[in-house]
């Protein structure tokens, strides 16, 4: 039942997006192998969720490419699946259809894997609730089930946990792993914590001035140890480089990228 | 457990009848004393003797009939047209800039200041009562299905659209009931509106129905039967809100 599947290949080349005057991605080239996990972080407003949308296809560029497999994305894009920081689960609907809705139905073979995906989420129990019921947790599970269900070959995360409190957050991010490795799709988390984004990815990608600025391997064997020295330190570098990246004009520090780099590549 | 909170329903819904009963023992009591006279209140009994004689000879349940089809007509034609123009403006913005200005301008106008023209226009039958019905009811479910529609969350519509949902599956799955908490809110305001909307115009015009039977009863001085028929709207409004509520109930199961 849990034949890995092949993740997709996304090539972003010389990507740019305005809304009307405004320039949000500049020019992003970024190389995504089958099956790994890129974290992107940045400050906010750094385009971050957009190139997200970009390669979801819930948004049009209007420059370069997203060549995914081979193909340019053009409209909605058939492989990706999308979590978004709210749940978004519909409240009329039990938890089960609500997962149901990933592989569009409510049919009986429908409903197995939905019932199989909330057990792998441990959510089994709340399959016949209605969604307000569940804490914002149980919601984001839901919401990871019904993303996964259809077994999609790319997973897009905006910053799903963002609103949780830190335990749970923790706790979501082995689920994800481990849904990560078993399955085996390309994985694109967009986060504002260095933390998350050293925990799961296997490359951090930071946007600044809607390009990207720095692209730092993650290494670490898995799963990783939150406590370990080299864990702290490459989540306090990416944390300096995320900060680093104000204007000029309010500069708190000095740059420290070069130690990244001649470190990590 | 589950016998106790049954129980407790009961009780519940016991209380809320407490008051209209004791009002009208004491209405008996002071229309036995004399205290209240004959030519301002028939006494309660007289009230229903009254739906008894009118029970056997037909002609109670047959202006009920009357008044209930009148008012159920007006409510599809009305309803639905406001309905379905609350859809389409609702889901399209071209037919919003086209219409809702217009609608905006008519609905100021109370609804029952066309009688005269409507009598003028129909003549006393049953058209111009259908169409006052309908016009009543038309402008609460039209404004409540527009704003239901366009506050439907636009997340998750967006989420629908990345599940591969489009047109009428997104319609069905994720409009329709985002939109249905409102447009109920909708229908039981029309439901107010219908039975309002049907007394004055049976009052004024009519032949047959409720409101010729209490207009009727006022020529020839039977206070128990115009008194009666206050009764019958009182009981059909009751009636129709407690329908709303049931369907209320099914439709929004999800949030209790």
């Amino acid at each position: 039942m849990d034949s890995h599947i092949s993740g997709t290949r996304l090539f972003i080349q010389g990507l740019q997006k305005k809304f009307g005057n405004r320039l949000i991605l500049s020019s992003v080239d970024l190389d995504v192998k089958p099956g790994e996990f890129i974290a992107i972080v940045g400050r906010s407003g750094c385009g971050k969720s957009t190139l997200l949308r970009l390669i979801a296809g819930l948004e049009t560029p209007t420059g370069g490419a997203i060549i995914q497999d081979g193909h340019r994305i053009s409209g909605l894009n058939p492989a990706a699946r999308v979590m978004f920081q709210d749940a978004r689960l519909l409240p009329w609907r039990k938890v089960i259809d609500n997962v149901a809705l990933g592989v569009g139905g409510a049919g009986d073979s429908q409903k197995e894997s939905a019932g199989r995906l909330l057990r792998q989420v441990g959510l089994a129990e709340y399959a016949q609730e209605w969604p307000g019921i569940l804490s914002g947790g149980q919601r984001q599970r839901a919401a990871l089930a019904r993303a996964l269900v259809s077994r999609p070959r790319l997973l897009l995360l905006d910053e799903p946990l963002g609103a949780l409190d830190a335990f749970t957050r923790i706790e979501m991010q082995q689920l994800i792993e481990k849904l990560w490795q078993e399955q085996g799709f390309t994985a694109l988390l967009v986060t504002h914590d260095a933390e998350e984004a050293v925990a799961l990815a296997d490359r951090v990608v930071l946007l600044k001035n809607g390009t990207v600025d720095l692209e730092v391997p993650i290494s670490l064997p898995r799963p990783r140890q939150r406590s370990s020295a080299l864990f702290a330190s490459l989540a306090g570098k990416i944390r300096d480089q995320v900060m680093d990246s104000i204007p000029t004009s309010q500069k708190p520090m000095v740059k420290t990228m070069s130690f990244i780099r001649s470190r990590n590549g | 457990m589950a016998k106790g909170s049954s129980l407790h329903k009961t009780a519940d819904s016991l209380i809320s009848w407490i008051i209209p009963v004791v009002l009208v023992i004491l209405w008996q009591i002071l229309s036995t004393l004399g205290w209240i006279s004959g030519q301002t209140l028939p006494e309660p009994i007289g009230v229903i003797e009254a739906a008894l004689r009118l029970s056997e000879s037909g002609e109670l349940f047959q202006h009920i009939g009357e008044s209930t089809s009148r008012a159920l007509v007006g409510l599809v034609v009305g309803g639905g047209i406001g309905l379905a123009l609350g859809f389409l403006n609702g889901l399209i913005p071209a037919a919003e800039k086209l219409l809702d200005t217009t609608v905006q301008m008519l609905r100021n106008i109370p609804h029952l200041a066309l009688i005269p023209l409507a009598i003028l226009w129909f003549g006393i039958g049953e058209e111009a009562k259908l169409f006052l019905v309908a016009l009543g009811v038309f402008f609460p479910l039209y404004l409540n299905t527009f704003h239901g529609i366009r506050s439907v969350d636009p997340g998750l519509i967006e989420m629908g659209k990345v599940y591969g949902l489009n047109g009428w599956p997104l319609f069905r799955q994720i409009i329709l009931p985002g939109a249905m908490p409102s447009i109920l809110v909708g229908l039981r305001y029309s439901l107010g509106i219908m039975w309002l909307t049907l007394i004055v115009a049976e009052t004024i015009s009519s032949d047959s129905g409720i409101g010729y039977m209490a207009m009727n009863a006022r020529e020839f001085m039977q206070m128990d039967v115009v008194v009666l028929s206050i009764f019958m709207y009182a009981l059909l409004g009751k009636l129709a809100d407690i329908l709303a509520k049931l369907l209320e109930n099914r439709c929004l199961r999800w949030r209790m």
